[in-house]
């Protein structure tokens, strides 16, 4: 089948920094130098999820390529070194927005960037996100993203089905289950509950490592990813700083006391609080 | 900015955002609705008008496109704000809404207020609740707002202008289940108790709910309880991906306390935690403590607050 004819599903994800290893400083600032990157893990679960759709349709069982799944991403200049383990999850191919632009981009910026990515890739017919990033979980992208391609949206998404252009899915919304049936192209974001990610083994993590990774230019996007000054990759807001989140806390720890003890003390002082 | 505008499909909370929007003393907020019903529902809201916008119903969120295109006119006049509650269909609709209109989003916001030269500046929760973002957008902008973070607003509100959206029909409902909830309301409970991965087995679990019947508390858990033991329901999990609550005590029992959990409990008046190890993470984020091993302590603790 020829490349044109391949209906390709894209899934995006971040790679983002381990919240595990930010370190808040008692100044409150926030330490990132220790933190490592990984796959953002709902977007583990949306690798997932593009994986399971194509997979009940056959693909990757023959080589006849009617349908691949293919992860996209953006970030600075080391998101290219996420490729591989995204890439053992089960994507054929894999293509970076590799540039500065990510250092100071915002919701509106890697939005941009995606949506000019999914532009780039020969037919796609559908988009995989997850809800939200578990760095920033601003939980816009996907939203952004079908705004800006002008496609439908399904999000909160629990379940799904592709049936040739057709796609059903049962979302989760916070009092009920919604059914929903839409034409395809459309994007969909996913929650992480129905979708636990496969943990790859060591043929698909060597596999990985030959799989054809594309780096898009401002040959494909009409911008270059490391011109900050772009209004493609200007962000929409100002003044951003972090601080680190202090709970202020009492901290009344007992310790060595029996349990009977320990739970007058307790009980005591939550009388005194007026909760219970 | 005069005019803020204001969406939620839930009426309590578009009264929040009424509330929050009036903080900004602009000179008007007007709320804005998909259909009469939902208007009639917003009738006390506290808002200075309601702007019925005829659309999708049945998926509010589907509205967004010609929304953006209705406020966009607005906007060019007035360069404002749209607030819009932090629900699954809210969250959809306003980013959609953002990226339509190309502007500058905050979701799920902790503060916001007006800064200078027509812009909001807005703060929330990063990295699992570890870090505070604080950002300026300039108008117009969208933020969406979580249910009880601010006070409602109240007051007489009337139909000032009536339109009609295009409508978006590529997506279609083919069935709606309701999610029945059992026990207490966790959204509103004034006491939780918070089941932990200590439990060893599921029976266990009555230790907890023992404690609840005496505090009158309902019971929330973290992650792992839901997902992968089923112990308890999803609806239960409290956490960044689960449900986040504000009662004024919550009593964590036999969990660890990692940022995850934390960010969806930490606006509690008041928390109480039980592990046995002295070292776990949760005795940071309490206000009381007891190391302990909770097959002794929690019962101690429900026999002491009889
Ligand atoms: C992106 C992301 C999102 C997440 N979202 C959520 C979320 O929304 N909600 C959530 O809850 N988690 C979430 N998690 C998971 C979270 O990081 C933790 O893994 C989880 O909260 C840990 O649950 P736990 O404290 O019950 O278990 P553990 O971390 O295993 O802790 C068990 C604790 O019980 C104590 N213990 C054991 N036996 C006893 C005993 N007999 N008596 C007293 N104490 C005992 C141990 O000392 C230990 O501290 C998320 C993770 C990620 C990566």
């Amino acid at each position: 089948m020829s490349d044109t004819a391949m209906q390709r599903y894209v899934v995006c994800y971040k790679w983002v920094l381990d919240e595990a290893d930010i370190r808040v400083l008692d100044d409150l600032k926030v330490d990132m130098t220790r933190a490592k990157g990984k796959v953002s893990d709902f977007d583990r679960s949306a690798i997932e999820a593009a994986m399971r759709a194509a997979e009940a349709q056959g693909a990757g069982e023959s080589q006849d390529k009617a349908l691949e799944v293919h992860a996209l991403t953006f970030g600075d200049a080391e998101v290219t070194r996420s490729l591989k383990d995204a890439l053992s999850r089960g994507p054929a191919e894999g293509w970076t927005i590799a540039g500065e632009a990510a250092k100071t981009a915002d919701g509106r910026v890697s939005a941009q960037a995606l949506a000019a990515g999914i532009k780039a890739i020969p037919n796609v017919s559908c988009v995989f996100a997850a809800e939200g990033a578990s760095d920033t979980y601003a939980r816009q992208i996907p939203s952004r993203i079908a705004a800006i391609l002008d496609w439908p949206l399904i999000s909160s998404v629990l379940t799904l089905k592709i049936e040739g252009d057709e796609l059903i899915a049962t979302r989760k919304l916070e009092d009920c289950l919604q059914n929903v049936r839409v034409t395809l192209p459309a994007v969909v974001s996913v929650l992480p509950e129905d979708y636990e990610p496969r943990t790859p083994g060591l043929k698909a993590v060597m596999a990985a490592g030959r799989k054809p990774t594309h780096e898009l230019g401002s040959a494909e996007l009409g911008f270059d990813p490391n011109d900050v000054a772009s209004p493609m990759l200007s962000p929409k807001r100002l003044n951003v700083s972090q601080i680190g989140y202090a709970a202020a806390r009492k901290n009344i720890i007992h310790k060595g006391l029996s349990a009977d003890e320990a739970a007058q003390s307790v009980a005591s002082a939550l009388r005194k609080e007026g909760v219970v | 900015m005069d005019t803020a505008y204001v969406y939620s499909e839930k009426p309590v909370l578009a009264a929040q955002l009424v509330g929050l929007a009036k903080s900004f003393e602009v000179k008007e907020v007007l709320a804005i609705a998909f259909d009469d019903e939902s208007s009639a529902a917003l009738s006390n809201c506290g808002a200075d008008g309601i702007i019925e916008l005829s659309g999708d119903s049945a998926m509010p969120e589907n509205n967004a496109r010609s929304l953006a295109s209705w406020l966009s006119d607005a906007f060019a006049v007035d360069p404002g704000l749209l607030i819009v509650g932090a629900t699954s269909i809210g969250r959809d609709l306003s980013a959609r809404v953002a990226g339509y209109l190309d502007c500058g989003f905050s979701g799920d916001i902790i503060s916001a207020e007006l800064a200078e030269d027509d812009a909001i500046s807005t703060t929330r929760s990063e990295y699992g609740g570890a870090v505070v973002l604080a950002e300026t957008l300039p108008l117009p902008a969208v933020i969406t707002v979580p249910a009880g973070r601010f006070d409602a607003a109240s007051g007489a509100a009337s139909i000032i202008d009536k339109g009609t959206l295009e409508p978006d029909t590529r997506i279609e409902v083919t069935g709606t289940t309701p999610i029945v909830k059992e026990g207490i309301d966790l959204s509103r409970a004034k006491a939780i108790v918070g089941v932990g991965m200590g439990f060893s087995a599921r029976e266990d679990i009555a230790l907890a709910e023992d404690l609840a019947a005496v505090i009158d508390a309902g019971i929330g858990c973290t992650r792992g309880i839901a997902e992968e033991r089923h112990w308890l329901s999803t609806e239960q999990y409290l956490g960044l991906s689960g449900l986040t609550v504000a009662p004024d005590l919550y009593v964590a029992v036999g969990m660890s306390g990692q940022v995850q959990h934390l960010a969806g409990v930490r606006d509690s008046k008041v928390i109480v935690a039980i592990n046995k190890n002295e070292e776990a993470p949760i005795f940071k984020a309490a206000d009381y403590g007891i190391v302990g091993d909770l097959y002794e302590v929690l019962p101690a603790l429900t026999a002491a607050l009889k």
